[in-house]
């Protein structure tokens, strides 16, 4: 994991009093996460500016803070927040989240190895099904999951009750389980793994999971990628039985 | 087809995936559901880890290119500002 919590504690106390390494050590930690957080709101292009422009304040303000690690995740991801959602109303664009996932297809392109290139790939499928959330549900999902704030604190940060945020998470994962189930039935289809295309049985199981993302065409919602690794052809077998 | 299918998926369960942590399920159909949802959330969650100075990812590969550092682009930035305000 990305620094352990006591350590961040730490860090973030010695940083209010003035330790510039200290800062450092908590730019390292948090900068990952929240940066994750801001490609879901303004998309990938736009997302290292704004969490610099959040960063300035982050340091700007920190004598102001009181907390521990997770309270100051919290923290940090609200002021990353309103960068955020300024940034999208000067421009008159919405968020990213709720809208269009096209906006987060990933950059294969700034990638230097076949591995940064499938590993990016994988970052931008994750990404373009949350991006199909309501921004609720989808803002709900990636606190907890990728700035790693618990219930409570992630709910400070959206200004709402924790149970409407959790309900919001619990309604999230429910609908991606739905889009997830959706996309491994469309490519049990595109492989053949379905007896009633025929001839598609013969596809060699090489094609099928994240290998075959690479020689394929980029995410599209009409011809999704291959599923995860997390569920190949076997699992689509699985569901192909039963839903015959 | 998912409503039936994700009965499994209760309040309980989706706090656990939240954490990280293993759900139990009551078939297999269930199971590799769960499996699938589990392994998509990781991978969200290693977004951050690809964000993160020197791993694969959009970003640091960006970050090396800069040459900065410490790697980030925006690291230097941030710092400055630390100076200001002390």
């Amino acid at each position: 994991m990305l620094g352990d919590d006591a350590e961040l504690t730490a860090a973030v106390q010695a940083a209010r009093d003035g330790d510039e390494d200290a800062f450092r050590t908590v730019y390292r930690a948090v900068h990952p996460r929240l940066l994750g957080y801001v490609r879901t709101l303004v998309g990938d292009y736009d997302a290292e500016d704004v969490a610099s422009e959040g960063w300035l304040q982050i340091a700007r303000d920190l004598d102001t803070f009181e907390g521990d690690a997770d309270r100051f995740r919290g923290w940090a991801a609200r002021i990353a927040r309103n960068r955020a959602l300024d940034h999208l109303r000067m421009r008159g664009r919405r968020p990213v989240v709720g809208g269009d996932e096209s906006e987060l297809a990933g950059r294969p392109a700034d990638s230097d190895t076949a591995d940064e290139a499938m590993e990016a790939l994988a970052t931008g499928r994750t990404l373009a099904l949350i991006a199909q959330l309501p921004q609720d549900q989808a803002e709900a999902v990636v606190l907890r999951v990728v700035v790693g704030l618990d219930a409570k604190t992630a709910a400070e940060t959206l200004g709402k009750r924790p149970g409407a945020v959790r309900t919001a998470a619990h309604r999230g994962l429910k609908k991606l389980a739905e889009l997830l189930e959706g996309q491994a039935v469309e490519t049990a289809y595109r492989v053949g793994a379905v007896p009633a295309t025929g001839s598609g049985r013969d596809v060699p199981r090489t094609l099928v999971g994240r290998g075959g993302a690479l020689g394929g065409v980029p995410l599209q919602r009409t011809a999704p990628p291959d599923v995860s690794a997390t569920a190949g052809v076997t699992h689509s077998r699985l569901r192909t039985q039963k839903d015959m | 087809m998912a409503d039936e299918r994700d009965r499994w998926l209760d309040e309980d369960a989706a706090e656990r995936l939240l954490r990280g942590e293993p759900v139990e399920t009551t078939g297999p159909y269930e199971a590799v559901d769960a499996a699938r949802l589990a392994g998509a959330l990781h991978d969200l969650a290693r977004i951050a880890d690809a964000n993160a100075t020197g791993r694969p990812g959009p970003s640091g590969a960006a970050a090396r290119r800069t040459g900065l550092p410490g790697g980030q682009p925006g690291e230097a930035a941030a710092l400055a500002a630390f100076r200001r305000a002390r």
